[in-house]
């Protein structure tokens, strides 16, 4: 319960820094709306401008406006867009789902094997030049990545699309329909955040496996006759992810910021790239709601991370 | 060993999969026609709901036709077959071609035309000024009257050629016509009609309208669409046209692309803070003037694409443009001669007045370092110290009009159209804002007023050349240059650049006549 509590004071207190944030970056949204039609524009329509989107509200009352909107599910209206920010963040929070849910599984269910490989066969060499090549990708930045296996895979050898989430001409019809043009589409962009994920995840469990190789109770483990694989992974690798859990339950609330520079590359319309938009634009209420999605990713994988104690370590589950 | 080999198979199964997938679509058809755009986005394509950049009308556009329009060479008719202008009082008569329908099949006559000026005087339009009209006449069902309450001379490209036509039927009952996202919001009357609009996609994808009454477009279909690097997309051909880099040009065109580069109606300017001293005093702004060598900013900055700026502001692109007598070349020594007197003396950390070196902060966006820096190393040159600092666009374009700086590099268009931007630049509502607090001398302000209402071009023409020569003399502010931008394309559609750019001077090449079979044929 009083877990609960904490989260809703964190919650209450984040949507007043929300709601000032971006209030507090220097710049007039109007300006940054229309850019260089500011100076042509009518004062009639320029006054029009900040009467629609409140901006003429003293900031008590536009905190009050929006606390109350948003107890009514309304997220506000977007000043770029021209549209409910529910209705603009909707379809880039899908799509940012897919793309970072799908990376995040995928680099973590093996790049935790990978690093349990690289700990069990650390005398090998294979194991020695992966390391490198971990440090490497590890090192680089996404958008390098990306550009990279847009120019190879997209350009040279024409074996997957340019940009975006889907193919946006209806008359180019390939066989499996949609779903085989999605994961078709979002290949390279997983492939690039991948990249960029794996090699932590795995170092990182390579680094906690090593300290628990020749722990007494793997040792107890081999004595009871159990087999190697079911020490490896029950006993070993399940000791050695407390550390990644934490780290886990930190890049799943900020993975879709991660994001943002392989949604620019491959234009895939996700909600790091409309937040970066969103903050150059002025868009304070899109700004708002962004922020608050990713208040509640970031809440949300905290949640997820004590769970992930509690499963992986049993001594933490007899104490609660 | 074979279990090793074991391993390739699946990945060699994966590949061949994915390499049959990619090749089983096929090259797109050739009816559809991909305009890749890195910003994606601009707002929901109706005439209150687009973004109110040049590129959310350029959207809109296809959709919906007005009065006149113009082609390379000048305006043409549109929905207006003819137009006359009457003296007295002034007015602009529009004779509207019979037979026009808009998508929904029902037919476009003056009473749409007199409500779209009602409906705007209500709902005002960033494009779109109305106020000039006083009255509107429905003479008869195509032939519509609209009396001025005097004469405007930037009538016809600022209203007449910039205002789409509303559909009455629609928007009668529309209250809140930004709000209004319904597919009926999208019914126009021009070449396309909007087949889907996917705002996270920023795809507009546009299917022609078989009974346009300039006949069906060539291009069955048309789409913008977001895309992430607009010079791989197109090279890989996933779209037909892009805005391309300079350095790409020559590589582009061996492979066989159609390279276009577009006037030079965009400018970067050095702005002044009026507010201070020493840069409210003219000395002073000739002085960094002459310590500037431009031509040489745009070969080390822009790598020689674009042309040095005019400090009458408007670029010898310009149908408008005039060469101003007074000209500012790079001069150190006449540079140190207006400094000192000013008051200044020279010693060996700089100017010095009253015991203060002088020494200015020089505010630039990101985009602009470069130019920044060779700034700095100019000032530098004849003794002004400069301190850079990098700031966003949004939080320059605030502390411009706050007049909090002393230097900045900001820029804009609109140099194409009509030589209203000149009055917009100096007299409009907001130029103080936008100029460093600047104040046109009374004799500019008169010229700047006196050409909005001369109907005479000769005349016109006379009035915006000495204007340019007062702006050369006043300086407010320095352009810089005017970078030169460029379009790649497959070709197969014949683009050009419209005169003074479309509309209000959106400076791109994608007019929509350009679609028409008449217009195509015809166009350069």
């Amino acid at each position: 319960m009083s877990r609960v509590l904490g989260y809703l004071f964190v919650l209450i207190f984040i949507l007043g820094l929300n709601f000032a944030l971006p209030r507090l970056l220097p710049g007039d949204p109007l300006t940054a709306l229309v850019g260089e039609q500011d100076l042509i524009i009518t004062p009639e329509y320029r006054q029009e401008l900040r009467q629609r989107y409140g901006l003429d509200q003293p900031l008590s009352q536009q905190f009050v406006q929006y606390v109350d909107h948003l107890l009514h599910g309304d997220l506000g209206y977007s000043f770029y867009h021209q549209a409910p920010v529910s209705a603009v963040i909707g379809p880039a929070l899908l799509w940012t789902a897919l793309l970072c849910g799908v990376s995040f599984l995928l680099s973590t269910f093996l790049g935790v094997w990978l690093g349990v490989e690289l700990a069990i066969q650390r005398t090998r060499s294979w194991a020695a030049a992966a390391v490198g090549c971990c440090l490497v990708l590890e090192s680089l930045p996404g958008f390098l990545v990306g550009m990279a296996l847009l120019l190879i895979f997209s350009l040279k050898l024409g074996l997957f699309p340019f940009f975006g989430a889907l193919e946006v001409i209806p008359q180019v019809s390939r066989p499996g329909g949609f779903e085989l043009d999605v994961l078709w589409h979002l290949a390279l962009p997983t492939l690039t955040l991948m990249m960029a994920e794996l090699p932590s995840v795995a170092l990182l469990v390579r680094a906690s496996m090593l300290k628990v190789l020749q722990a007494p109770f793997v040792l107890a483990a081999r004595a009871r006759g159990l087999g190697e694989a079911r020490i490896k992974y029950r006993y070993q690798a399940r000791n050695a992810l407390l550390p990644l859990i934490t780290r886990l339950g930190i890049r799943f609330g900020i993975l879709w910021a991660v994001a943002l520079p392989v949604e620019v590359v491959f234009a895939y319309p996700g909600a790091g790239q409309l937040l970066f938009q969103a903050l150059l634009k002025r868009d304070y209420p899109l700004i708002q709601g962004l922020l608050l999605v990713s208040i509640l990713a970031v809440l949300a994988g905290n949640a997820l991370a004590e769970w992930g104690y509690r499963w992986a370590d049993p001594r933490i589950r007899s104490q609660a | 060993m074979a279990k090793k080999i074991l391993w390739l198979v699946p990945l060699v199964l994966i590949l061949a999969g994915i390499g049959l997938y990619s090749a089983g679509g096929g090259t797109p058809p050739q009816q559809h026609y991909l305009i890749g755009d890195p910003q994606g986005d601009w707002g929901f394509p109706s005439p209150f709901a687009h973004n109110p950049r040049g590129p959310g009308y350029l959207r809109v556009s296809f959709l919906f036709d007005t009065l006149i329009w113009k082609d390379a060479k000048g305006f043409i008719p549109a929905l207006a077959e003819t137009w006359e202008y009457q003296e007295s009082p002034p007015a602009y008569v529009f004779h509207l071609r019979p037979g026009v329908i808009w998508h929904d099949g029902k037919p476009l006559t003056a009473v749409d035309v007199a409500f779209t000026i009602d409906y705007l005087k209500k709902h005002p339009h960033p494009w779109v000024d109305i106020r000039p009209i006083q009255k509107v006449e429905v003479l008869d069902p195509h032939t519509v009257r609209l009396v001025l309450s005097q004469p405007y001379a930037p009538f016809l490209e600022e209203v007449a050629g910039t205002m789409f036509i509303l559909p009455r039927h629609i928007w009668e009952q529309v209250q809140d016509p930004r709000r209004f996202h319904d597919a009926r919001a999208t019914i126009g009357s021009g070449p396309y009609k909007l087949a889907e609009y996917r705002r996270e996609h920023g795809l507009y994808r546009f299917v022609a309208f078989d009974k346009y009454y300039q006949g069906k477009p060539v291009v069955p279909e048309i789409s913008f669409v977001q895309v992430g690097n607009e010079l791989v997309a197109l090279k890989g051909k996933a779209v037909q046209a892009a805005a391309v880099p300079p350095e790409a040009v020559p590589e582009l065109k061996a492979q066989g692309f159609t390279v276009v580069s577009l006037p030079h109606f965009w400018c970067l300017k050095l702005l002044f803070n009026h507010g201070k001293f020493p840069q409210q005093k003219l000395a002073f702004r000739q002085a960094l003037a002459h310590a500037l060598n431009l031509p040489e900013l745009v070969a080390q900055t822009l790598r020689g694409h674009g042309q040095p700026g005019s400090p009458g502001l408007l670029p010898p692109d310009s149908p408008w443009y005039s060469a101003p007598q007074t000209t500012y070349p790079s001069d150190p020594a006449a540079a140190a001669r207006l400094l000192a007197s000013l008051g200044y003396q020279r010693t060996p950390k700089g100017w010095e007045q009253q015991g203060q070196i002088l020494e200015l902060e020089l505010l630039s966006g990101p985009r602009y370092g470069r130019e920044a820096e060779y700034l700095k190393k100019a000032f530098q040159k004849i003794g002004v110290n400069v301190r850079l600092r990098q700031v966003d666009h949004s939080i320059l374009d605030q502390r411009v009009k706050t007049q909090q700086f002393d230097l900045a590099l900001s820029g804009h268009g609109g140099l194409g159209g009509d030589p209203k931007i000149i009055y917009d630049m100096s007299l409009g509502p907001l130029a103080a804002e936008f100029l460093g607090g600047y104040q046109p001398s009374p004799k500019l302000a008169q010229l700047l007023r006196d050409q909005l209402h001369t109907l005479d071009q000769a005349e016109r023409r006379r009035l915006v050349a000495q204007i340019q020569e007062q702006l050369a003399q006043e300086l407010p502010n320095l352009v810089l240059y005017y970078p030169t931008w460029y379009l790649g394309h497959d070709g197969r559609i014949p683009w050009f650049f419209t005169k003074g750019g479309i509309a209000k001077g959106i400076p791109t090449y994608f007019n929509k006549i350009a679609l028409l079979p008449k217009a195509a044929s015809s166009s350069p």
